[in-house]
């Protein structure tokens, strides 16, 4: 294995070293001592360990026990462990510990067991007296593999002997430690499998210092003790809000249909399937799913009750907001149906704007990007520690939620309106006239959007080609980009000038940009761009359909009156619209309007 | 600004940089013992990009020391 992660390692030792710079200052105080314990060297644990824990909200710092002192420290842990620490954390080796027994093993001495039995016992009762007295939630170690240079009589012959000891030792531990109340166990052997022994191991170290890990393998297993850790001391999730369209199917279901969705046994449908099933085994342990989607209801449901392959249906659904409202508004209708406080939810979307929204306005939320490689969608699920739970009482989870009230504070700091979060977007939008190289997207726009859509007005391409080669029909295209990304053409619209009034024949923009007030900014354009053409009036249309509930009020609130059959009318000398001062329109193609 | 090796020394021991010169040593720097020693190993090895061999790490007795195994092992800007 390369290893290519000593950026990420030398960022987490660094938030360990800064934080306890900040402790010395007196700038900030611990509040989550960590008592470490071991059979060999492991300085190194405390910096990874630390950076890790301070990622996850912790204020850690730590008592070391003295080298190989575990039994002694575990025995007489009142007198030597600081009576304010939360966790111990036991790492012993197979090497330090039993090496001993297992030479004589792979020696095939007699009655070798009631020996290993006895060693073992001895950890065995020290970790039972430090875990009846309560007063710390403990992790300790189940060895990994030995390395077998530290075996001196170790041959081809005995290799099975070495597995049959390893797992001999470790089962016997295992089973002694597992019912412990307030215990948890790391497994090793399983990192180090992960890893791979050559990379865990690092003899220069163990030589000068007693210390026999490489940094890779410190980092993994600081990893998981705080993972263990966090899931005992912090809240975990009791519900996680899903958005539909992106995330629980490929596609937009009110762009493409219930038909035209992807979901199904084969790539890529397969993929939201298996998500899917993981939700539901989520589900299964307790937490609510919720839905959280910019679309119509019906199409949301029609889904659910109809799609053959959908795992989750209605009815593990807790609760819903579906509308085109921005979504932290609709998580917080959610958490007040659930009754639960927003640090407990997780939130999953594919769209990085909504993610940025959550982020900004709901810090606390813990927002999960889809990632752009669906093949990672389900291990990201699967590695993220919202989900981590360990068994716990109530009071263990009262007595031990360390961090709400800084998280809190955190929250009233960010009062942001919509509007401020609009504005850190660097929206630019570029609106122009369609030139032959933008027709197939334009017909594609055309016949594809369903939601935003005044007309949801359908042409072919030659229809297109023909209105084009007329002359008198205008056709605006905009595209626009943000610090999301470059969406390139996002929306259309068809006008034609008859006499002294404008008329609005087509007016449409991809759902991919909406809650960014782009159309408003289009129609000042196009209105701009009429009066210079002489109009006096605009005339738009507004045609209902199943799917474009969500464009019904756009003429009413950008100064339309209406007229008649589906008919809107403003009178362009008096027609204000405020251009929305977050976006940035291009000036150069402005002026070729 | 200091140098980066500089900066390593001071961060590592918890030091002001100040007070790192060429001469600083475990004989002359109460934080530098034989736990810092390893995560200053450490912190240089990921830093620079390189890999000590065992007997190398028992000769970094000092910055000066460190300094010049670094341009021995053809380190730049060190």
């Amino acid at each position: 294995m390369s290893d290519k992660n000593h950026t990420l390692r030398s960022l987490i030792r660094n938030l360990w070293i800064d934080k306890s710079k900040l402790y010395e200052r007196g700038l900030e105080q611990p509040n989550f001592k960590v008592a470490l314990l071991s059979t060999c060297t492991i300085d190194p644990l405390e910096y990874y360990l630390g950076g890790t824990l301070i990622e996850y909200g912790f204020n850690p710092d730590f008592y070391k026990s003295p080298y190989n002192q575990v039994i002694q420290t575990c025995l007489n842990h009142k007198e030597i462990i600081p009576s304010d620490t939360k966790a111990v954390v036991v790492i012993w080796r197979i090497e330090d510990f039993i090496l001993e027994e297992l030479e004589k093993f792979l020696k095939k001495e007699q009655n070798i067991f009631s020996d290993i039995n006895n060693k073992i016992n001895l950890l065995i009762d020290a970790i039972r007296a430090l875990v009846e007295s309560k007063n710390y939630f403990t992790v300790v170690s189940i060895p990994s593999f030995p390395q077998v240079s530290y075996i001196s009589n170790f041959d081809l012959q005995n290799r099975p002997l070495l597995r049959e000891f390893y797992f001999y030792v470790t089962k016997y531990f295992f089973n002694a430690v597992r019912d412990f109340s307030n215990l948890t166990t790391i497994d090793l052997n399983l990192i180090q499998q992960y890893i791979g022994v050559e990379n865990a191991t690092d003899f220069r170290t163990w030589y000068l210092f007693k210390q026999p890990w490489s940094e890779i393998f410190w980092l993994e297993i600081a990893k998981e003790i705080s993972r263990l850790l966090r899931a005992y001391y912090m809240p975990t999730a009791k519900c996680i809000v899903l958005d539909c369209d992106g995330t629980l199917w490929g596609g937009i279901v009110g762009e493409d249909s219930i038909f035209g969705i992807q979901l199904s046994e084969e790539y890529p449908g397969i993929i939201y399937k298996q998500v899917q099933r993981y939700l539901l085994s989520l589900r299964e342990k307790g937490i609510f799913l919720a839905l959280l989607s910019k679309n119509n209801e019906e199409d949301v449901w029609d889904v659910f009750e109809n799609h053959k392959d959908m795992i989750l249906k209605r009815e593990h659904i807790a609760t819903y907001s579906i509308s085109w409202e921005p979504k932290h508004k609709g998580i917080k209708k959610i958490a007040n149906d659930l009754n639960i406080s927003l640090n407990t939810i997780v939130f999953i979307d594919d769209n990085s704007f909504e993610i940025e929204e959550m982020n900004k306005f709901y810090p606390d939320v813990k927002s999960l990007e889809r990632p752009k490689n669906l093949l990672s969608y389900l291990d990201i699920l699967k590695k993220s520690v919202f989900f981590d739970s360990l068994t716990l009482t109530e009071e263990d989870y009262l007595r031990n939620n360390l961090i709400s009230l800084e998280k809190r504070r955190k929250e009233l700091q960010n009062k942001l309106t919509y509007q401020d979060f609009l504005n850190t977007l660097d929206l630019k939008i570029v609106v122009k006239l369609m030139q032959q190289q933008h027709i197939d997207r334009v017909v594609q726009l055309l016949n594809k959007t369903n939601q935003f859509n005044l007309t949801t007005r359908r042409y072919t391409k030659d229809d297109i080609l023909g209105l084009y080669d007329s002359k008198d029909h205008l056709f605006f295209i905009i595209s626009a980009q943000d610090i999301f990304g470059d969406y390139g053409i996002i929306g259309i619209a068809i006008g034609v000038l008859n006499k002294k009034v404008f008329i609005l024949d087509s007016f449409l923009l991809s759902c991919r940009a909406l809650g960014r007030k782009i159309e408003t900014a289009l129609l000042s354009v196009i209105i701009k761009k009429a009066r210079k053409l002489g109009a006096k009036i605009c005339r738009a249309e507004f045609i209902l359909t199943p799917k474009n509930v969500l464009a019904k009020d756009f003429l009413l609130e950008h100064g339309f009156k209406y007229e008649a059959d589906n008919f809107w009318l403003a009178d362009l000398d008096t027609l204000t619209l405020v251009e929305p001062s977050h976006i940035k329109l291009s000036e150069e193609d402005e002026s070729t309007l | 600004m200091k140098d980066k090796l500089v900066q390593l020394v001071a961060k590592t021991l918890k030091i002001d940089e100040n007070e790192v010169s060429e001469s600083t040593s475990p004989n002359n720097t109460q934080q530098w013992d034989s736990l810092t020693t390893m995560i200053l190993i450490t912190e240089i090895e990921e830093s620079f990009k390189v890999t000590f061999s065992v007997e190398e790490m028992m000769q970094l007795k000092s910055v000066k020391d460190i300094r010049a195994l670094l341009r021995m092992k053809e380190v730049e800007n060190v």
